[in-house]
């Protein structure tokens, strides 16, 4: 996983902060082998698709202040639809 | 390399008008089903208005905001971290931080399609227009400061 302890452990709380469960990291940061890329996070929430709308944001939001404006993709399934890239990042997906 | 304060002005109100013209032709706040019926017309519209509701937003952050600090608020911040300026454009009335990272985010999410889930796309282009309001706003008041 490339993430440092200190990136790993923002993560973690910024969606315990809003979704009160921590995220699993999928995609290209995962793979050790490569280099840069987007943080794609998965979460899991029975939520509204409104409020999980609102707080995908402000957990993003929160996200670009500490650690700066890097490019954070925010998966949030709420049991409203069965997408591909849920599967996905269930598969690759790594808990934080 | 940043381009010079008027030029990159310029190119913020452009992208501003583009912006009020569009947003004064679209329904506020959309809805999925809208969406899903939209006439060309319509998408052509909303791509226009999110490509420039995310480069205005990129034009300001990347070469207004801090020249606007040091050149006209005569603020030292010329090598201070970019989220320190933006406090200080927040102390002077500027700009609000917590919505500045906001509007990064429904822009981050517009750089998406979402052809499976259209409310998604939906929830993100209401946003983006709430969003895109307050940021045209904030660009005037920019202007009128850079230009008395």
């Amino acid at each position: 996983m490339r993430l440092s302890l200190i990136e790993r452990k923002t993560l973690h709380d910024a969606s315990l902060r809003w979704f009160g469960v921590p995220p699993r990291l999928f995609g290209s940061r995962v793979d050790d082998a490569r280099l840069g890329g987007d943080i794609d996070l998965y979460i899991e929430a029975s939520l509204s698709p409104q409020d999980a709308f609102e707080r995908e944001n402000r957990m993003a939001a929160d996200l670009y202040r500490t650690l700066g404006e890097r490019k954070i993709d925010i998966v949030v399934n709420t049991g409203r639809l069965d997408l591909p890239i849920y599967q996905i990042a269930r598969e690759q997906g790594v808990w934080l | 390399m940043s381009l010079p304060l008027d030029v990159a002005l310029s190119q913020c109100d452009r992208h501003a008008e583009i912006i009020d013209d569009a947003l004064s032709q679209m329904p506020s706040p959309l809805t999925a089903e809208q969406l899903h019926q939209a006439a060309p017309d319509l998408i052509r519209l909303l791509d226009q208005f999110v490509l420039r509701f995310i480069k205005l937003h990129d034009t300001l952050g990347t070469h207004v905001l801090r020249q606007f600090a040091v050149r006209i608020l005569a603020e030292p911040v010329e090598d201070s971290a970019f989220i320190d300026v933006l406090n200080l454009l927040e102390r002077r009335g500027y700009l609000m931080v917590d919505q500045w990272t906001l509007q990064r985010s429904i822009g981050n999410i517009l750089t998406h399609e979402y052809p499976d889930d259209p409310l998604r796309q939906a929830q993100a282009l209401s946003a983006a227009q709430v969003a895109a309001r307050q940021l045209t706003g904030w660009l005037r008041r920019i202007q009128e400061r850079t230009k008395g």
